[in-house]
């Protein structure tokens, strides 16, 4: 049998199928959505005024504010300049262990410590920025230049802001995350900075209280950029943490981590709202920071709203109370609700609506690369390995797969589309002439199969093994995949199914998450099925996990026990085109090495794709000022894509749902909001 | 009887030891430990690279023992319950599991009291009903309850019931025991009506099942009883009907459900637990289940041990109650 030549297998790649409900961005520049600049008079809540500043327990709101605060432009905001007041209720699945962030605790996540700390950079809002200007977001820094080298990066901290308990933020705030906390092998921040994220080697240093330079090993690596926004470089207030910390106190690290329980109330942020408080198993309370740092073009300092809420639920209810109208906000994530959700916020008494981003939720079926011996394979396991490195193997999987079907499957309608591997349509670097797909097609896959010499020689309906390989038994392949979530288990059992009139017996593992992920993570599968990762939706972030760049990074290529990867020659391609990527500051030429890297990962099909949809933001009504086309995720979570600062509620939509109505947070270890 | 108490009590030691070690083997047993949820939180929440989320999960292994041998972890965790009655540190909540159960024991057994209370009268008041309408249609109609109630699974229940009450009428009144405002006011009538209002339907659930065993247990008892020569001689003394079935009938019908008192605890236990999962009540149930899904293996173990050793008092309190009911069985107690 001779082998099929590629031309006569790929096909033209379908469009992804119009959707009414899809929202598309504005794309912009960041200079149309923000600037730092002073303003003639800045205004805030009356009550704040009148109960605060007369009282003359707080100073006047010009004098809380930065020399030259950050000012959202009018233009940028869909609804205009808003008005104060109210509350976004969110319900999450999580617990918070405490609020020392940096010190590496959770804080129940579900968009708290995306609320809570400010970070150097912003990544969030960056799905509306055009792509050809695609770089952070200015935030704590909010400007910085290049040496002529590139190895120096100089930032400028914004001058005059205040931690929500009114000391100044300056340099001394990020020296002390990064000595004490990202430098100090003892300390994990929550997300996990460690030298070694901004470059090994890289240096940081502080020139005065609101300068700071990095030196850099690299030339202009302009990635780091991105690692300097949520999670990774969001300092903690070091008036309060630096005491406690071991390099300045007797505390143990043990102790240090947890010196701030979520007991404690009034816990100071940056961000737009404090901890005020905290019900275990029921409810985290946050009210507005009077020192917040933003405003809007008219001088109104920022929040609009005035209260967060965090009810301590389940991460399933999250949808549940969405869509009932008890909760604000939901990522609306499995494709097979999204009908009977649309139906019920069609309705006019419906109190949530839905908005549909990019397709940028995507599936793919990880063949099990490392032919090195990685997560200890039998015989059986290894010949299975051996084929998913065989071209022809990953090219039978493919054509014989009806994508069309598994997609139609979860949910009818145009919600999923055709994914052929590779980048996702709808994200950035996407360029569909650089896409290579293999239309379904069974007689082809078939003959693919008997080509390598996996014939049905015991005559049982499954394929054998060659002589000699894995004793001639049966081709059977394991297949693991998520049983935490129906989507996962509903595509695994599709794919299952396709194999079996090509003569492949595909076995389902499916693991609840956590010996799921342990399972993957250490390389115990032969096929995984798997909603992809971030890097494949943002492409700038994480971006050295595109490819097997190191030993431990890929998803399904990883070093075996030696400590050595078992590159192809077209992974290796990969792997160097990732690595220039992340060294190229040029936009037009990163777009260029994508291109590259999507031609040659769907050519060689490097993952098996399935299928992409996008996912539903599930929003009350009575909100104003979401931006359209805010996915759930792309560079960040829906959380932060919508700028909630900027969220506000028309005064006659606004519900009384402030429990701590006209209050402000009180002292640092506080009672709570006074 | 007090000798029959003791031996009953320090028998149940063992099998208790013995409950732990099977407990904490079977909740071991799968891949994945809580370090595998801090990774993947830290890659699917944080955006954190693989390799950098899985040195912060081994960093996290190291430093709370994940890594020690299963034994070792299990005498740990086993010596702190008998020497100070610390049953271990929960890696979720970042607190002690002793202060984890203490906070939701009081209400998941408050919920199942109810429940038990309310099964028990309307089960009872409804099998009475049934038995003295023989083949009536409100016979009929109550025999379909009972059937519905001991055949749906209280799950599939709660989840219809969470659909009607969602999608269909609107209301949004779920997954709390009170809504926020109410929440953090002191106890009061207003308070406990918005408490009512968010649990009824784990209430009404996990009453249908039990109030659908008792009615059966009481209709078919009460029938029994009603054809016995004592309430045929009651009626023929010419007492009123009502005064036959409440004085003579239905007190000699009940001795079966009273006997079943001393095992009720866990199956009530059970029912609410199952019906909170889907509403998210914070009880046990929801605390076992999330506890189990990322690893929190001191919590799942202790609270497995809890509902344990509620099973087996349960069943020591059914002891005493036959005990005390038939001296059979204290004489046979004796001889030994």
């Amino acid at each position: 049998m001779l082998a099929l030549p590629a031309q006569e297998l790929s096909g033209e790649l379908p469009d992804p199928p119009e959707f009414a409900a899809q929202s598309e961005p504005i794309f912009v520049s960041i200079s149309d959505i923000l600037e730092y600049r002073a303003l003639p008079e800045y205004h805030e809540p009356d009550w704040v005024t009148s109960k605060y500043v007369d009282a003359g327990t707080l100073p006047p709101v010009a004098e809380r504010l930065p020399k030259e605060p950050m000012v959202y432009k009018v233009g940028n905001m869909p609804d205009g300049v808003g008005v104060y007041g109210d509350t976004m209720r969110h319900v999450i699945g999580g617990r918070p262990e405490g609020w020392n962030y940096i010190g590496g605790q959770s804080q129940g996540w579900g968009g708290i410590d995306i609320g809570l700390s400010e970070c150097l950079t912003r990544t969030g809002p960056l799905f509306m920025v055009k792509a050809e200007e695609l770089e952070p977001m200015p935030n704590l820094a909010k400007s910085w230049e290049w040496s002529e080298d590139g190895k120096e990066l100089t930032m400028h901290l914004i001058e005059g802001a205040k931690w929500s308990d009114g000391d100044p933020f300056d340099s001394e705030d990020v020296m002390f995350y990064w000595n004490d906390n990202v430098m100090d092998a003892n300390v994990s921040p929550l997300n996990g900075a460690t030298p070694e994220s901004f470059g090994v080697g890289t240096t940081l240093e502080a020139i005065d209280a609101y300068t700071i330079k990095w030196t850099f090993q690299e030339a202009f690596p302009t990635q780091y950029l991105y690692t300097m926004a949520y999670g990774t470089f969001c300092p903690g207030p070091s008036h309060l943490l630096k005491p406690q910390h071991p390099n300045y106190s007797d505390n143990t690290y043990e102790q240090y981590k947890n010196a701030f329980p979520p007991e404690y109330m009034n816990m100071p942020v940056m961000g737009a709202w404090v901890p005020v408080e905290y019900r275990p198993d029921d409810i985290i309370v946050m009210r507005r920071n009077p020192y917040y740092w933003k405003v809007d073009e008219n001088g109104n300092q920022l929040p609009y709203l005035n209260e967060m809420h965090y009810r301590l639920s389940t991460w399933a209810d999250r949808d549940v109370q969405a869509v009932a109208g008890s909760g604000d906000f939901s990522n609306l994530e499995q494709a097979e609700s999204y009908v009977e959700s649309l139906r019920r916020s069609a309705e006019d008494s419906a109190p949530a609506r839905l908005q549909f981003g990019a397709r940028t939720i995507g599936y793919a079926l990880q063949p099990n690369m490392s032919g090195n011996g990685w997560g200890e394979p039998d015989a059986r396991a290894q010949a299975v390995r051996e084929l998913n490195r065989d071209l022809d193997f990953r090219k039978a999987i493919s054509i014989g797969l009806d994508r069309q079907r598994l997609g139609d499957a979860l949910v009818r309608g145009p919600f999923t589309a055709i994914y052929p591997g590779g980048l996702y349509a709808g994200t950035s670097f996407y360029d569909k002439e650089s896409t290579v797909y293999y239309p379904y097609d069974l007689e082809a896959a078939n003959a693919l199969l008997d080509g390598l010499g996996l014939m049905d020689t015991d005559g049982n309906g499954v394929r054998n093994f060659p002589e000699g390989t894995a004793g001639g038994a049966d081709v059977e392949i394991t297949l693991l995949a998520n049983s935490d979530y129906g989507t996962d288990t509903n595509l695994a059992e599709g794919v299952i199914a396709m194999m079996e009139p090509l003569g492949l017996r595909v076995i389902a593992n499916f693991q609840q998450g956590n010996a799921r992920d342990d399972m993957a993570a250490s390389g115990q599968f032969d096929w995984s099925v798997v909603r992809q990762g971030a890097e494949m939706v943002s492409i700038v972030q994480n971006t050295a996990a595109l490819a097997p760049t190191g030993p431990r990074i890929h998803t399904f290529h990883r070093a075996g026990s030696d400590g050595t990867l078992d590159l192809l020659p077209f992974e290796q391609e990969l792997v160097d085109l990732v690595n220039s990527f992340v060294t190229t500051s040029d936009n037009e030429e990163r777009a260029e090495i994508m291109k590259d890297y999507q031609r040659i990962f769907t050519e060689n099909i490097y993952s098996i794709g399935l299928t992409q949809y996008p996912g539903a933001l599930i929003i009350n009504k009575r909100f104003a000022n979401i931006p359209a086309g805010a996915p759930i995720f792309q560079f960040n979570w829906a959380e932060d894509n919508i700028i909630r600062e900027r969220v506000f509620v028309p005064e006659d939509q606004q519900g009384g749902y402030e429990l701590h109505p006209e209050t402000l947070p009180g002292e640092p270890g506080g009672a709570g909001a006074v | 009887m007090l000798r029959f108490l003791v031996f009953r009590i320090l028998g149940a030691i063992p099998l208790l030891f013995l409950l732990s070690v099977v407990t904490f083997a079977i909740i071991q047993a799968p891949p994945g430990d809580y370090a595998d949820y801090i990774r993947s939180m830290l890659i699917n929440q944080g955006g954190v690279r693989p390799d950098l989320a899985e040195i912060q999960a081994q960093a996290y292994r190291e430093a709370n023992g994940l890594n020690d041998p299963l034994v070792m972890q299990y005498f740990r965790w086993i010596t702190g319950i008998v020497t100070r009655f610390d049953f271990g540190h929960s890696l979720y909540y970042n607190k002690p599991v002793g202060n984890v159960i203490a906070e939701r024991l009081p209400p998941t057994i408050a919920l199942a009291l109810v429940c038990h209370l309310l099964a028990s009268f309307l089960g009872i008041g409804l099998g009475i009903i049934a038995a003295t309408r023989q083949y009536s249609w409100a016979d009929t109609l109550l025999g379909i309850i009972s059937f519905l109630g001991m055949t749906i699974p209280r799950f599939l229940l709660a989840i219809v019931i969470l659909y009607v009450l969602v999608f269909r009428m609107g209301v949004n009144e779920i997954g709390n025991f009170n809504s926020a405002y109410w929440g953090g006011q002191p106890w009061g009538w207003g308070r406990f009506v918005d408490l009512v209002s968010h649990v009824w339907p784990v209430i009404f659930i996990a009453t249908f099942g039990g109030l659908a065993y008792n009615m059966r247990v009481m209709r078919a008892n009460l029938l029994d009883v009603l054809n016995s020569q004592y309430v045929e001689t009651a009626r023929a003394k010419g007492l009123p009907e009502g005064a036959v079935i409440m004085k003579h009938a239905v007190p000699n019908a009940l001795h079966p459900l009273v006997a079943y008192q001393g095992v009720v605890l866990p199956y009530m236990l059970t029912g609410e637990i199952e019906v909170a999962i889907v509403f998210g009540l914070a009880t046990v149930g929801p605390a076992i289940v999330g506890s189990m899904a990322v690893g929190d293996v001191f919590v799942t173990a202790s609270f497995m041990l809890v509902l344990a050793a509620t099973l087996i008092i349960g069943n020591i309190i059914a002891d005493i109650l036959l005990v005390a009911l038939d001296p059979r069985i204290r004489l046979g107690g004796n001889k030994e």
